[in-house]
C-alpha cells in the first residue's frame, strides 16, 4: 500500500514570533529573531545571544490557558502552540484528532525544569520533575492537552530528530497505519544545551554567519515546528499546500560530533531524498541547508552540496534568524520550505559577506520572489545523523 | 508481509549473553535492583575506545555486536534504537558539573556521551555503516514503537535487514526516583509473587536486547513475527483486546502455546491478572519481570524470551508461572503494560520451514 502524503497544516512558534504569519514576515523582512538573553536563567547571560521565544513561561501558560502552578515543561508548551496551529489550519476536527498519530523529535524534554534541582539527593519532591524528564513525556503532554488520541512516539536523534519524525509521519501514511499524522518537533533552551555546546567550543558570541568566511560558531535558539500529514485519497478539497515528495537519513559515520570534511552522510542522504522523489538535482527550486554557523557543518556541507549538484540551486540558512532549534529545526524549516513554495519565495540568509576560499558556492543574500517547485530541506545531527527532506508543489 | 527475527541477543542481570536458551541459574534481587552481568567488553569493543564509553553505552553496544555477529554484516541496512531515558547516567554527571562549577568552561565529555543517539552513532561509527539510523524515546513504549518503524521500513522496501535494539540503565539516581516514588519494591520477588498484584514496589532493572529484523527468514534461529500492537487506554478489560487481537490472525486464545506476561507484582499490572483465569487453558503461561527487572525497554528482554522458547519448545523454570509444560511452542503472545495505561501484544510464531 503507497498512498501520496500531502501536508496540510503548519504551525510554528520560533525566535521570530508566534506562527506562520510572524515568522514568515520576519524571514521576508529580513529581521532576525536572535538577541541578547531574556528569558533563560542562566551566568552565561552577557556571553551569549540566543533565539528564545519572546516569552516567559508564564506568559506561555497564560496563553494557553493552563494553571499558573501547573507542573509543564517549556517544550511541551512550545510544541502545544505549534501542533495547535497545525490542526487548526488543516481544520482537524476533534473526532478526527482522536484518530490521528503525533510524531515529535525533541532533544531536551523536561531539562528546563530537571536543571533547575540543584541537588538530586537532597531534592524532596524529584518524582514530580523527573517525570516530566523523558523525551516522551513531553509528546503525550501534547497529545493529551489537544486530544490527540492515535499513535504517539518521539525521536530523538539530536538536531535530525524533527526530519526524522517527519519521515516517519509519512511512513504511518504510506502502510496505511495512520491516515493523519501530524510531525515535527520541539525543543526549549537549558542550560544544559548552552553549557553543552559551549564546552564543545562551538558557539558563536556574536550573530551567527552561515557559510560566511568568518563564521565562529553557531547560536542556540529554541521553539518548535510541526506539520499536519495526510494521506491525499482522504485529505479534504483545497486543504492541501504541498506534498511531501522525498526523504532519507544517512549516517556520516565519521565521528561522534563532527562531520565528514567531504559531507559523506550529507551527499548521501540529499541523494536519496531526491530519489525518493524521483527527482534531479536540476529539479530542486531552493536548498534549505542545515547551515548552523560552525566552521565545520558549513564546510562539510557546502561540499556536499557543490559535489553533488555542480550548478548548484539557491540555497541559504535561516539559522541566522531563528538559531539553532536543535530537535525541532527540521520541523521549523520544513514550515519556512512549505512556505516558501506557498508563496513562490525565497528567504535569505543573514551575515554572509565572503565564501570560503575552497567553496565555489554562495547562499542566497536577498529575499526574492521566485519560481519554486520542489524544496530541499537539510538537517544534520550528533552521531552522523544526516536527514533530508523534499517538499513539492502540488 | 512476513516479518522475521532472524538474531537475537540479550545483556540482562540474567546469563542471557551468548546462548538462545535460558540459563541454568536465574539471579532474584532483593530491593537494590537487578542490574546486568557485565560482559568482557573487550572480547567486543577496541579497548581504546572502551575507555571513552559510559556502563550504557558499552552493555548496549556488545548486544549490538554479538547480535551482528550472526548475520551478514553488510546486510543491515537500517539501525533503530530505543531508550525510555538515554544515557540518564551521563545527563546527571554534566548537570552536576555544571551546578558545581557554575557555568565555567566544563569537559564536553559527559555532554556528548548523554545524546538518547549515542548507541547508534557508535554502532554506525565502528561498524562503518552509513545506513538509515534512528533512535526512540517514548518512556514505556520506546521499543514498540521502534519495532513498528522497522517493520514499516521492510515494508515499505526501505530496508531488508534492520537491527533494532532496547536499553536503559539503571543508575543511582534512577533508583532513588523509583524509592521517592513509593514504586520500589521492599523484599525479593519471586515468580509467585509476579501474581498477587499486591506489592508496593516492583524489582527494577536494567538491560540491552538487540534483534535483527528481516523481510525474509534467514537460519535455522528464525522466528516470525506476526504481529504487535500498542493500545494507549484506561480500559481495565484487557482481555476483551486480547482476543480482538487473536481475533484479527484468526486465531483464539486456545491456540497459544505460550502465554508471556508483563506482571510486576503490583497494582501497576493487575489487568493482566485476570488473563491467568481465562480461555488461556492450553497455554504455558510465564513471567518476566522478576527476571529482568523492570525497565522502560523490558519488552526487549521478552521478545528475547518468547524468540528462545520457540527455538527450545521450553521455557526456563524460573518464569513458569502454570500450564501443561510439555508442549511444542508453536505461537507466543507476549502482553506488557506499563504504569502509564499502556498495553502492548506482540504475536511470533515458529517459521514453517523449521517446523
Amino acid at each position: 500500500m503507497s498512498r501520496k502524503v500531502v501536508v496540510t497544516g503548519l504551525g510554528i512558534v520560533s525566535a521570530l514570533g508566534l506562527g506562520v504569519k510572524q515568522n514568515i514576515h520576519a524571514l521576508q523582512n529580513g529581521h532576525t529573531g536572535i538577541a541578547p538573553i531574556k528569558y533563560l536563567q542562566t551566568r552565561l547571560r552577557d556571553k551569549f545571544v540566543l533565539g528564545e521565544v519572546k516569552y516567559s513561561n508564564t506568559d506561555l501558560k497564560s496563553i494557553l490557558g493552563i494553571d499558573e502552578d501547573e507542573l509543564i515543561s517549556r517544550t511541551s508548551m512550545l510544541g502545544i502552540l505549534a501542533v495547535r496551529e497545525a490542526a487548526n489550519m488543516a481544520g482537524l476536527t476533534l473526532d478526527e484528532l482522536k484518530t490521528c498519530a503525533l510524531v515529535s523529535g525533541t532533544t531536551v524534554g523536561g531539562m528546563d525544569l530537571t536543571e533547575q534541582i540543584v541537588d538530586f539527593d537532597s531534592e524532596k519532591d524529584l518524582h514530580k520533575v523527573l517525570n516530566l524528564h523523558p523525551c516522551g513525556d513531553s509528546t503525550e503532554k501534547i497529545a493529551s492537552y489537544l486530544g490527540i488520541g492515535g499513535f504517539v512516539t518521539t525521536y530523538s536523534t539530536a538536531c535530525s530528530s524533527a526530519a526524522n519524525a517527519i519521515m516517519m509521519g509519512a511512513r504511518l501514511i504510506k502502510s496505511g497505519r495512520a491516515d493523519r499524522v501530524i510531525a515535527g518537533g520541539t525543543d526549549a533552551l537549558s542550560c544544559f544545551t548552552l553549557n553543552g555546546f559551549n564546552s564543545l567550543l562551538i558557539l558563536d558570541c556574536e550573530y551567527c554567519r552561515p557559510f560566511d568566511r568568518s563564521r565562529a560558531g553557531l547560536n542556540l535558539g529554541e521553539g518548535a515546528g510541526f506539520i499536519v500529514l495526510e494521506a491525499e485519497d482522504i485529505a479534504k478539497p483545497n486543504k492541501a499546500l504541498a506534498v511531501l515528495s522525498g526523504y532519507a537519513n544517512a549516517n556520516d559515520a565519521h565521528h561522534q560530533t563532527a562531520s565528514s570534511p567531504e559531507g559523506i552522510g550529507a551527499s548521501l542522504s540529499m541523494q536519496k531524498a531526491m530519489e525518493v522523489a524521483g527527482l534531479k538535482c536540476a529539479d530542486i527550486s531552493y536548498i534549505n541547508a542545515h547551515g548552523t554557523g560552525t566552521p565545520n557543518n558549513d564546510s562539510s556541507e557546502a561540499r556536499a552540496i557543490g559535489n553533488l549538484f555542480g550548478d548548484n540551486p539557491p540555497f541559504s540558512s535561516t539559522k541566522a534568524f531563528t538559531g539553532h532549534t536543535l530537535g525541532a529545526c527540521g520541523g521549523i524549516e520544513g514550515v519556512f520550505s512549505i512556505m516558501a513554495i506557498q508563496n513562490q519565495e525565497l528567504y535569505a540568509g543573514l551575515n554572509f559577506s565572503e565564501a570560503d576560499e575552497d567553496s565555489h558556492i554562495v547562499p542566497i543574500d536577498q529575499y526574492e520572489k521566485s519560481e519554486i517547485k520542489h524544496v530541499l530541506s537539510n538537517s544534520f545531527g550528533f552521531g552522523g545523523n544526516n536527514s533530508s527532506l523534499v517538499f513539492s508543489k502540488i | 508481509m512476513a516479518i522475521y527475527i532472524n538474531a537475537s541477543s540479550m545483556v540482562s542481570a540474567q546469563e542471557t549473553l551468548g546462548t538462545t536458551k535460558w540459563p541454568e541459574n536465574t539471579v532474584l534481587s532483593e530491593n537494590s535492583g537487578l542490574k546486568v552481568i557485565d560482559p568482557v567488553y573487550k572480547e567486543y569493543i577496541p579497548p581504546a575506545m572502551l575507555r571513552r564509553m559510559s556502563r550504557l553505552v558499552k552493555f548496549s553496544l556488545v548486544s549490538a555486536f554479538d547480535c551482528l555477529n550472526q548475520v551478514e554484516p553488510n546486510s543491515i541496512d537500517a539501525i533503530i534504537t530505543t531508550t525510555g531515558l538515554g544515557c540518564i547516567d551521563d545527563t546527571g554527571v554534566f548537570l552536576k558539573q555544571m551546578h558545581e562549577n557554575g557555568e565555567k568552561l566544563m569537559n564536553p565529555t559527559a555532554f556528548i556521551r548523554s545524546t538518547h543517539n549515542a548507541v547508534g552513532g557508535q554502532i554506525a561509527l565502528i561498524k562503518g555503516l552509513r545506513v538509515p539510523n534512528y533512535t526512540f524515546s517514548q518512556k514505556e513504549t520506546s521499543f514498540e514503537t521502534g519495532l513498528i518503524d522497522a517493520i514499516m521500513m521492510i515494508e515499505e522496501g526501505e530496508a531488508k535487514n534492520v537491527l533494532l535494539g532496547g536499553f536503559d540503565e539503571l543508575t543511582p539516581l534512577s533508583l532513588n526516583l523509583w524509592k521517592q516514588m513509593g514504586c520500589l519494591a521492599e523484599k525479593e520477588l519471586d515468580k509467585n509473587g509476579l501474581k498477587k498484584a499486591s506489592n508496593s514496589g516492583v524489582i527494577v532493572g536494567e538491560g540491552a536486547g538487540f534483534f535483527v529484523v528481516s523481510s525474509k527468514e534467514g537460519s535455522s534461529k528464525s522466528s516470525k513475527l506476526v504481529d504487535i500492537e500498542i493500545h494507549r487506554t484506561a480500559s481495565c478489560d484487557c482481555n476483551s483486546l486480547v482476543q480482538k487481537f487473536l481475533a484479527k490472525h484468526n486465531l483464539h486464545s486456545s491456540d497459544i502455546n505460550l502465554l508471556l506476561l508483563g506482571l510486576d507484582g503490583t497494582p501497576n499490572t493487575k489487568n493482566l491478572v485476570p488473563l491467568l483465569n481465562t480461555d488461556f487453558e492450553n497455554s504455558i503461561v510465564a513471567g518476566f519481570k522478576h527476571c529482568s527487572g523492570s525497565f522502560d525497554t523490558d519488552t526487549s528482554f521478552a521478545l528475547w524470551m518468547a524468540h528462545t522458547a520457540i527455538q527450545n519448545d521450553s521455557i526456563g523454570e524460573a518464569t513458569y508461572l502454570q500450564g501443561e509444560k510439555d508442549q511444542e511452542i508453536e505461537k507466543v503472545l507476549l502482553v506488557n503494560s506499563s504504569r502509564h495505561n499502556s498495553y502492548t501484544f506482540i504475536l511470533l510464531t515458529k517459521c514453517r520451514s523449521s517446523q
